[in-house]
């Protein structure tokens, strides 16, 4: 019996361990795999035998509650991952993130070994790096083929002359490692263009940390947050010279990036503003943030965006997300952009033959973290050793593109595979396939093992580098190459399980549990001055906030009235000839006009399948689920800007509208408890904005986009309704109806003591300033934004809007409005309400045009050579 | 192959060059960020006397910069808004004839080819963006290219081929016209030809670049010079045994003389055009009209 492991059929790790499989099957040409649970000893090695006790605490029996557990907190931080189909640019949803609740576990001497491993791995890197960019010795002197320099995609001549300031020219640096079956390390490719990956290692160590609470403890892996503080105080470090206080940004693709979530929960642990190229731009011979018609110095630019793509001017002329004149600027140093421009060359896995060599010459050391062996095709002695064992390589090209296992294709494309890398070697290399270490993750029937890698991430730090303790583990898929997210990765086939990666300390530390990162237990040089940055100021995030709003507004006024039209139908469902159906039609038609989706729902057969739709129905506009589609791509896009807790808000919702969708023969219940679960998701997030959020510029273009919103969808709700007088009890029971949706039917009933009156109901739903329901609330709340923006000026034309709309309201007679003509209609009422609404779509206007700035289309000057033009 | 090396001739000469670019939008255009390589480079037989660029309206900022080809390049962004931008470079050049080491010229053009270490002539070796190296180059190339003829002869009777082969065509190709595509139409203007001539060398394994400039016209015999009908061009370099880069004309079928300004260099047209840049603009079309014009002084 191997120590802390429970005896027993209900051992869990017994039976992982008694597994068959362990050894390769008869005849294999295949190593044994390493096994991280017991090494090379076959007893549990120390580290894992706590996790072990641990695991057979929960047993089978809890397993699968723990899988639903990590898939819910996942959710509920919503951490995702976008897939991109390769060479198509259409959006595609966010998936949630996978996790396997079983850490992997690296022990501390082993830790030790790896970590001195990537140190210098980044330290050799950076030497070959700068010197590619400035005095190219390692080519010149014959220490790396040129070609593979020279061809590379990223290797960008452009980026001759800019030089980081520092000891280091390469800033992050991710290695890609695996286990060979002997236990030692090997890199199996580097990450050097805008590594992904930390904040996921984060996010994934604050699930694991919650779901194992008493194994996080007693186990104690070493904590992440240090290697955060050291991104931030590098990043601080190479500000250009002179800089006291540097305003740093993360500069992002945007929301449909593969790792938007990697990007922006980076920019939020590092409490930095996550930017997209529209919140940029090149003027006077420095990087500027746009900030309410001003613009903020920018001088550290942390840059998610691949270099080829970050300068239309000199860099890929067809690309939208870079900033025109990037170059130019950190040509000129007065903005640093890490990884510095044209660092993506590293990432050729050309390059890992000869870093032996560079490491003795550059470094006088032998290299201590080995590649996988690496054969590069572009000279002949590697090329015959990769035809000759073609079987057991991957394929993997120099550049951008997919590899290729020739062990898994037929006969006829192996062939065509040797007569290409004959025709192109230089642009491929075969890579031994790795064996990869195995280690138990949560399976169908209990503990399985699965094959693991890891990514583990370094930054330059004052004269070294700095290993992040930990990492993103993650599980190789079947294919024998590793897939992890994103593309980039060793070979891509999709999404796989990421690990948490768990680095014991050499002493056991008593607690630790996450600690925040803006909360530093060492100290780590002097104290960073805050800078006032107007983050939430630039247009682009102002405009994503004012759109949360309207869409939240949105969400949760369509949803009052789905609530009360759905109890009106299910009142007169069997009633149909009692007098007050009459009013069903009547909301109905409500839902359709403030939707503006449905047109045919007053006449619909089943008025609650069709209420379905209004919810479920994500592709037509006006649903529930679009506004929510909406609203949850305006929030990705400002995650810096919120609180944590607005993930969990939303992951509830979304839960709410999975169970309505599960259950499709649903006669109300479960969509009465969707929409009481999307009303009440609303309402959290209108709490989280009022008692969360700083009383910034984007906080006053959210609320004014609610605000606008909620006006425009009184005005819209009171149009369908009231417009017509409706016959005898239809007209009070719709009344109370309007009251209800427009959540002010107990203050009515107060004020007005039980007699319903059209006149009086316009009184308080578009007259009574102290109603926070009503018009005149929602006008008097715009024109306080607008006056506490910074730019006010007391005349703009958002402000002078406002100012008229509100002249119009002091100026509304209710009891005029209240009149029925000849026909029925209340055209007083009719002609006002409309006014309004189209007084609010040109305030939203206005202010969509003085603050959310519109680039112009860009377009490429004409170019010419000898007679030949080019407009 | 013509007039080479006409004792009568003067060796040096010297040149005002001005080269007008002036677009016109038919919207404002709210600024304009523009990357010009206009500005001759100062080589052995090249000296730079004075060269000015003026950009209307007047660029809020603009800077020059080196680059990795060593070529002086300018930056210059435009925040005024405009209907009509307009850059204009005067360069005051002497050029000289380049002397050409012809017992090294005369040396097997096999040992020009590139040596074992040797990164400089790798870079222009490769493929690049507007140069392909394909089967068809390759065998268009070869008939010049006869093993152990002299370096010199087979890059002349290459250029003399290319100049009988081809259609020069005013502007019968977009600019960035693909090399298989020059040979498929056998039609072009110089940027194709010189593309073209670097592609040959470089499927023979010389390394070759592009070079950007401008070529003194002579005007026909009893006429007056005509002012701005010339053009920008361009014609390539090829590395000879010995190390030297000698520069053919494969348009006008002639070695580059001291009627060749040269303003830069780089592996392919991309590398160095006159003017490229990136403008803001709601205007759906433009005109550029080009006017350069080479003086002799």
């Amino acid at each position: 019996m191997t120590a802390g492991v429970q005896t027993g059929a209900d051992s869990l790790v017994e039976d992982y361990l008694g597994r068959s499989g362990m050894l390769p099957p008869a005849g294999s040409q295949l190593r044994r795999r390493y096994d991280e649970l017991t090494g090379a000893t076959g007893n549990l090695l120390p580290g894992w035998a706590e996790i072990a006790g641990g695991l057979d605490s929960i047993g089978h029996a809890g397993l699968s509650g723990l899988t639903s557990l990590v898939d819910r907190l996942l959710e509920d931080d919503g951490v995702t991952y976008t897939p991109v189909s390769a060479g198509q640019r259409t959006a595609v949803p966010a998936q949630r993130w996978q996790l396997d609740p079983v850490p992997l576990l690296i022990e501390a001497a082993d830790w030790a070994r790896l970590e001195a491993g990537l140190l210098q791995r980044s330290t050799l890197l950076d030497a070959v790096l700068t010197d590619i960019y400035s005095a190219r010795s390692v080519l010149t002197s014959g220490l790396l083929p040129p070609e593979l320099v020279f061809e590379h995609e990223h290797y960008l001549r452009q980026a001759h002359g800019i030089t980081i300031p520092g000891a280091h020219q390469l800033f992050f640096h991710a290695v890609d490692v695996c286990r060979a079956p002997d236990g030692g390390f090997e890199a199996l490719g580097d990450r050097t263009q805008a590594p992904s990956g930390a904040g996921y290692a984060m996010a994934d160590r604050r699930v694991v940390s919650r779901v194992l609470p008493d194994l996080f403890r007693r186990s104690a892996p070493r904590g992440l947050a240090n290697f955060f503080h050291s991104i931030l105080g590098s990043l601080h470090a190479v500000a250009p010279n002179g800089v006291e206080n540097p305003r740093v940004v993360v500069l992002s693709p945007g929301t449909h990036s593969e790792t938007a979530f990697d990007q922006a929960f980076l920019a939020s642990l590092l409490g930095l503003p996550l930017v997209e190229s529209a919140d940029l731009t090149v003027r006077s011979g420095r990087l500027w943030m746009r900030a309410l018609g001003r613009y903020e110095p920018v001088d550290v630019v942390l840059r998610r965006v691949d270099a080829a793509w970050s300068d239309p001017l000199d860099l890929r002329p067809d690309s939208q997300l870079g900033v025109v004149g990037l170059t130019e600027v950190c040509r000129r140093g007065t903005v640093t952009v890490v990884n510095s421009l044209g660092s993506g060359v590293l990432e050729n896995p050309g390059l890992l033959p000869y870093l032996p060599a560079l490491a003795r010459e550059l470094l006088g050391e032998d290299l201590k973290l080995p590649s996988v062996p690496t054969f590069w095709c572009g000279r002949p002695a590697g090329l015959s050793h990769v035809l000759a064992h073609l079987d057991e390589m991957v394929l993997r090209p120099t550049g951008p593109g997919s590899s290729v296992v020739p062990a898994m294709l037929g006969s006829a494309d192996r062939a065509t595979w040797r007569l290409r890398l004959a025709a192109e070697p230089t642009r491929w290399v075969g890579q031994q396939q790795a064996a990869f270490s195995e280690a138990p993750a949560v399976g169908p029937r209990g503990l399985s093992a699965q094959r693991v890698g890891m990514r583990l991430f370094t930054v330059a730090h004052q004269s070294g580098y700095v290993a992040m303790p930990g990492g993103l583990g993650r599980i190789v898929g079947d294919s024998g190459v590793s897939g992890f997210p994103p593309a980039a990765e060793i070979i891509p086939t999709g999404p796989s399980v990421a690990k948490d990666l768990w680095v014991r300390s050499l002493r056991v530390e008593p607690s630790s549990s996450v600690e925040p990162v803006g909360v530093s237990d060492q100290d780590s040089g002097p104290l960073v001055q805050p800078v006032e940055m107007a983050a939430a100021a630039s247009p682009r995030v102002l405009e994503d906030l004012f759109w949360l709003g309207r869409y939240a507004e949105r969400t949760e006024d369509l949803t009052r009235l789905l609530i009360t039209t759905r109890g009106l139908a299910d009142t007169y469902r069997y009633r149909r000839y009692d007098e007050g159906a009459g009013s069903v039609p009547v909301l109905l038609s409500a839902v359709s006009a403030v939707s503006a989706a449905h047109p045919s729902l007053s006449s619909a057969v089943d008025p609650v399948a069709r209420m379905r739709q209004v919810v479920l129905d994500v592709d037509t506009p006006g649903t529930v689920a679009q506004s929510l589609a909406g609203l949850q791509e305006t929030a990705r896009a400002v995650r810096d800007q919120l609180s944590g807790d607005t993930w969990m808000v939303l992951a509830g919702v979304d839960r709410a509208i999975a169970e309505l969708a599960a259950t499709p023969d649903d006669t109300g219940a479960v969509l009465q408890s969707t929409h009481a679960a999307i009303l009440s998701g609303m309402l959290a997030l209108s709490g989280l904005a009022s008692e969360n959020m700083v009383r910034d510029p984007g906080w006053r273009l959210m609320d004014i986009g609610r605000r606008v919103e909620r006006g425009q969808q009184l005005a819209a709700l009171l149009l369908a309704t009231l417009t017509q007088a409706h016959r005898g009890a239809v007209e009070s029971i719709v009344i109370e109806s309007v009251l209800a949706v427009a959540e002010s039917g107990l203050t009515y009933r107060r004020r007005y003591r039980g007699r319903v009156q059209v006149g009086t109901v316009l009184e308080l739903l578009l007259l009574d300033s102290g109603n926070p329901r009503s018009l005149a609330y929602q006008v008097g709340l715009i024109a306080e934004n607008l006056r506490l923006l910074p730019d006010a000026s007391g005349t703009s034309r958002p402000e002078r809007l406002t100012e008229e709309l509100a002249a119009t309201l002091r100026r509304a007679r209710p009891a005029e409005m209240d009149d029925v003509d000849a026909s029925g209609d209340r055209p007083e009422l009719a002609q006002f309400l409309t006014s309004v609404n189209e007084a609010l779509r040109n305030l939203a206007d206005a202010v969509a045009t003085a603050h959310f700035w519109r680039s112009r289309p860009m377009l490429p000057l004409g170019q010419h050579v000898g007679d030949k033009v080019q407009l | 192959m013509t007039d080479i090396g006409r004792a009568d001739e003067p060796v040096t000469r010297r040149y005002r060059i001005e080269h007008r670019t002036a677009y016109r939008y038919s919207d404002s255009v709210s600024a304009s960020y523009g990357r010009g390589y206009l500005r001759p480079r100062v080589l052995p037989w090249q000296d730079l006397q004075s060269h000015t660029l003026v950009i209307e309206p007047a660029p809020s900022d603009a800077a020059e910069s080196t680059d990795v080809y060593g070529n002086v390049d300018s930056y210059f962004h435009v925040t005024k808004s405009h209907t009509e931008l307009v850059v204009t470079g005067v360069s005051m050049v002497v050029v000289r004839r380049p002397e050409i080491d012809v017992v090294a010229a005369e040396r097997p053009w096999e040992d020009a080819r590139i040596g074992e270490v040797d990164a400089e002539g790798m870079e222009f070796l490769l493929a690049s963006p507007y140069v392909q190296i394909t089967e068809e180059v390759r065998e268009y190339a070869a008939s010049s290219f006869r093993p152990g003829r002299p370096a010199m002869d087979a890059l002349v009777d290459l250029v003399r081929r290319i100049h009988a082969d081809f259609k020069y065509s005013s502007g019968s190709t977009k600019v960035g016209t693909s090399v298989p595509e020059i040979l498929t139409k056998r039609s072009g203007v110089c940027q194709d030809f010189a593309h073209l001539m670097v592609a040959c060398a470089r499927s023979h394994g010389l390394p070759a670049r592009y070079v950007s400039g401008y070529l003194a016209t002579n005007p026909p015999p009893g006429r007056e010079r005509m002012v701005g009908v010339d053009a920008s061009h361009a014609w390539a370099a090829v590395r000879v045994p010995g190390g030297h880069w000698l520069a053919l004309d494969p348009t006008n079928d002639q070695l580059a003389d001291e009627r060749y300004t040269t303003v830069a260099w780089g592996r392919d047209y991309g590398d160095v055009p006159p003017l490229r840049g990136v403008i803001f603009t709601d205007a759906e079309t433009s005109t550029m009209k080009v006017a350069v014009d080479v003086a002799p002084l």
